[in-house]
């Protein structure tokens, strides 16, 4: 399954473009102001024109449509007095072109031709200029506009982002619907094992024969825990048996032996001497290149058919000098546990924190939206695959142009932020069994996905779990009985924040019923849903109580992304199946390549008489099918009818929803520290804040504009003690209505300690 | 239970260590690869190599993809050698020995270089010593090189000491350091023969005075 992402893909060579410009159709032409983009973001105007020194946090967009297809060529009208050591990259409707800047006269605007794309008529398309992601530069590209030019007079419209093409309204949330859990899966038993003299930041988990549970931390440990000794009524007791390893990320234990994936080196522990200590650290592999970059990590670790799985991720220290990648990065690789010959498999990955088994042996990847993946991604491995993030040159042997794309869309800040270890759920969880559970370093808690092979294309539904965890789940061990151990990791510089929430955590499957939407399965007409328990009698039939949106996404080299083609999605009936477990949704002209959102109400009630645990499903169409249409029936006659709303939709809570949505996860309200400053009592307080890394502090206040300013560029001013890059911007993730509203809850959060 | 009196005071003073101090602190004391000796973490810039402690103040630093210390370094007093930033670490101290990352061990035959690559195998830490081994590999060839860093040897006055021993090596072939190496370290076989080049397997010292 291919997108057209990379169809056309063209490296484009300014100097050889500087052709005069035929003139198009009169009529036929757009102009593209700059005045009318989504955001400038650390850039500014100077009268009609921008002047752009970085990408990250600005959204040079604008939407447009057209009446009929047409071929339309894009002209740039700029100036730049100095060469860029990168491309900017023209995203047109997923198309992409790259354009090396070229100097210009310095008073007068050149034009130049970035590419010809085709047209489709119908929803909005996206066209976006994207500068270099974290490069500041000294001296700006002077931006005026950019003129399309097609063949077909007046077929061309500019559509205005912020009257025209806002999301769709989103219903008052809730934990569980439309808004993060906060609370403790119903049919989850937990239990903290907690030693407080240590800081486990665990970075690796595996059981090693029945009873023995082996974790790897980030800072180089290996730690065992005898899990015959009665863990959960005793303090846990956990021996320190090997040390000295290299930032290990992956640990997995095939028969007695024991691999860790290390910073630069796939790694197997050996006591050859019998003593009970590992006095030897064998190298497996390192046949791949490595950098002193930070964030060059080996990812996981599975054995399947005589080989050990990882992942490597893509650095990210010079993205802000010249975004150079060491070449083989983002790569999907095996080395043989034996004679440690080294396949890289695929290519494409940027942080690929959770790898892990799926069902029927498939190897499951996780990966953190950034740069070129507007959103985090549940990836279904395919060989030879590319997933997306683009190399440089020398090119990465699987970025071949074509991108294939994730099984599941992880929304960022909905859903999941640092997406980790997946693990699949066994028989003894009952209704979930083959369903896929994951952590999140960022986001907190557990989510659950299913996934459905459509026409042999991997696609599926998340589904929101369970919150209220003590650790930050990073890494996730099930015993043959189906106990889960789940590891927590933290970053930044908060000692207490990490300690915190970093550790190991024993969670139980009870088997208690819990009513939630259990799968979603994709039919030609519309989308099934499953639940764990039969709908309560004439429950389900109504339309009206499923809220359903649906968008795309469009990669881009710059941090993250924004929905496009954000819309709601019209419900034409709800058919449920003879045994109420099953509803389907007729939905008119689902289309591939898109996320589809389906919300359901409070109201639902199983038969037993339960309430809905959580209402928030987002299922990802790569392939619809052909024939595999969804039966719709008719209501019966005790079809349920009320006359309360499913869904309201009052502006009140829209703030404290994006708040608990985008910004909870690591801004406390109540001033506990968590990886980010606490907003408890910001309104108007004084913060030390820094331009830059290094740069001298000043004082400033914190008014409403700096909060805005922090929101949609957050490395403009860093609050001091704060590294650049912690948070990512949401100038594309939220609207202007929700930038304003979040604004405002924030300034009521009063100072609490 | 009567326990001896000639046992008595060591046990209390078992139970009041195992009081004060925690039972990882014991147990990381008697593990390899503790950071006092050894640290597997970038040296230096160099992505992939790690750093040896010798004697109390004298250092050696490895570049695994070189086969070759690339620094051998003396903490000044009272100071840290190895200086941690962030999770790499730099060399702290006056410098013994130091030549560029980037030469390795050359496979010769007849006087002609082979074409070869070096693969980085494993390292042991052992009772007294670190073990590190390599594999020089020349077509279906592979040429082993065990490298022992004997740890706090009773020698005053070479500035470090290593030892290697050279399997594998094909009779038409021979090993060379790189020149900058040899002008340095004293290679010497068991005999105390100086070398130049490694022509037999065996065993073999290298001396930095």
């Amino acid at each position: 399954m291919m997108t057209h992402f990379w169809r056309g893909l063209v490296v484009f060579v300014a100097s050889a473009m500087m052709a005069p410009i035929v003139v198009a159709e009169p009529g036929a032409s757009l102009d593209l102001p700059v005045g009318a983009i989504v955001s400038p973001g650390p850039n500014t105007y100077k009268g009609d024109v921008l002047e752009i020194v970085k990408g990250r946090g600005a959204t040079i967009a604008w939407y447009i449509e057209a009446k009929v297809e047409d071929r339309v060529r894009v002209v740039a009208e700029y100036s730049c007095e100095a060469p860029l050591n990168q491309d900017y990259q023209l995203s047109f409707d997923g198309e992409n072109q790259f354009w090396k800047v070229v100097p210009t006269a310095l008073e007068s605007s050149s034009r130049i031709e970035l590419g010809t794309f085709d047209m489709r008529k119908g929803l909005p398309i996206l066209v976006q200029l994207v500068p270099p992601a974290g490069t500041k530069y000294p001296h700006p590209v002077k931006l005026k506009r950019l003129i399309l030019e097609g063949s077909v007079a007046g077929n061309l419209r500019l559509i205005d982002h912020a009257t025209e093409n806002l999301p769709p309204p989103a219903p008052v949330g809730s934990p569980g619907f439309g808004a993060k859990l906060t609370k403790t899966h119903p049919a989850l038993d937990f239990r903290d094992l907690r030693d407080e003299s240590l800081t486990l930041t665990i970075s690796g988990l595996a059981l090693k024969g029945e009873n023995e549970l082996l974790l790897t931390t980030w800072e180089g440990d290996l730690f065992s825990l005898d899990l015959s000794a009665s863990v959960d009524r005793e303090a846990p007791r956990f021996q320190k048996i090997a040390q000295g390893l290299s930032e290990p990320m992956g640990l997995v234990i095939d028969g007695d032996r024991i691999f860790v994936t290390e910073k630069n080196q796939a790694t197997e522990l050996l006591d050859r001497d019998g003593d009970g200590a590992y006095e030897t650290y064998r190298c497996l592999s390192q046949d791949w290149p490595a950098t002193m970059d930070y964030h060059e990590y080996l990812f996981g670790a599975v054995v399947r058919d005589g080989g050990l799985y990882f992942c490597s991720s893509v650095g990210m220290a010079r993205r802000g000098i010249d975004n150079y990648q060491a070449p083989l990065r983002g790569s999907v690789i095996r080395v043989d546990l034996e004679s440690g010959e080294t396949e890289i498999l695929a290519g494409g990955l940027r942080t690929p924190d959770g790898v892990g088994k799926g069902p029927g042996e498939s190897l499951l990847i996780l990966d953190n939206q950034g740069e070129w993946l507007p959103a985090n991604k549940l990836i279904v491995f395919q060989k030879e695959s590319f997933y997306g993030f683009r190399s440089i040159p020398p090119r990465h042997p699987m970025d071949l142009g074509e991108e294939m794309p994730p099984a599941i869309w992880l929304p960022q800040g909905e859903i999941a932020a640092s997406p980790t270890q997946p693990v699949t759920l066994p028989a003894s969880w009952g209704p979930y069994q083959g369903h896929i559970l994951f952590g999140d370093a960022t986001y907190g808690g557990l989510q659950r996905a299913f996934v459905e092979e459509v026409e042999g294309i991997s696609q599926g539904a998340v589904f929101r779990f369970s919150q209220g965890f003590r650790h930050l789940f990073h890494r996730l061990a099930l015993t043959p009985e189906g106990e889960l151990y789940a590891g927590g990791i933290a970053r930044g510089k908060d000692q207490e924040f990490i300690h915190r929430v970093s550790g190991l955590t024993h969670l139980r499957f009870t088997g208690e019923m819990v009513f939630e939407p259990l799968a979603a399965r994709i039919k030609s007409n519309g989308l099934e849903l499953e639940f764990t328990e039969p709908l309560a009698t004439g429950t389900g039939w109504s339309p009206g109580a499923y809220y359903v949106t649906r968008w795309g996404y469009q990669p881009t080299q710059t941090y993250g992304g924004q929905k496009i083609r954000h819309r709601r999605a019209e419900v034409l009936s709800a058919s449920v199946s003879p045994d109420r477990r099953r509803v389907f949704l007729e939905i008119p002209d689902l289309v591939e390549n898109e996320v589809v959102k389906v919300r359901l109400p409070h109201s639902f009630v199983s038969e037993a008489g339960h309430p809905l645990w959580s209402g928030d499903l987002w299922y990802t169409i790569n392939r619809l099918p052909a024939q595999s249409e969804g039966d719709v029936l008719d209501p019966p006659e005790t079809n349920q009818t009320t006359a309360i709303p499913f869904f309201t939709f009052e502006k009140g809570n829209l703030g404290e929803t994006v708040y608990r949505t985008y910004c909870a996860a690591c801004h406390s309200s109540d001033a506990t520290p968590l990886a980010g400053p606490t907003f408890a009592g910001i309104g108007a307080s004084k913060r030390q804040v820094r331009s830059a890394p290094g740069a001298a502090p000043k004082t400033i206040e914190a008014t409403r504009d700096y909060l805005r300013q922090s929101i949609l560029d957050p490395n403009a001013l860093l609050v001091d003690g704060y590294d650049p890059n912690l948070m990512p911007p949401l100038a594309g993730l939220l609207s202007t209505e929700e930038v304003e509203a979040v604004i405002d809850y924030i300034l009521t959060l009063k100072k609490t300690l | 239970m009567i326990v001896p009196i000639s046992y008595r005071f060591p046990a209390l003073l078992l139970a009041i260590t195992l009081v004060h101090f925690p039972a990882v602190a014991d147990e990381e004391e008697e593990l390899p690869f503790s950071g006092e000796v050894i640290s597997r973490v970038s040296l230096d810039e160099v992505p992939r190599s790690l750093a040896i402690c010798q004697n109390k103040s004298v250092w050696l630093g490895y570049s695994l993809d070189d086969g070759l210390p690339f620094r051998v370094w003396k903490a000044q007093p009272g100071k840290l050698a190895l200086v941690e930033e962030g999770r790499a670490t730099r060399s702290e101290g006056s410098m013994v020995f130091y030549r560029e990352p980037g030469e390795s061990w050359t496979l010769k035959r007849k006087g002609n270089v082979l074409p070869s690559r070096l693969r980085y195998l494993e390292c042991s830490h052992l009772e007294g010593r670190v073990v590190l081994s390599w594999a020089v590999i020349h077509g279906a060839t592979s040429i082993r090189i065990q490298e022992t860093i004997p740890l706090r040897p009773k020698l005053e006055s070479p500035a470090a000491f290593r030892e290697i021993e050279i399997s594998g090596l094909p009779a038409s072939d021979v090993l060379s350091l790189p020149t900058g190496d040899l002008e340095k370290w004293s290679l010497r076989d068991l005999d105390g023969q100086v070398l130049t080049e490694i022509a037999i397997n065996g065993r073999y010292q290298l001396v930095l005075p």
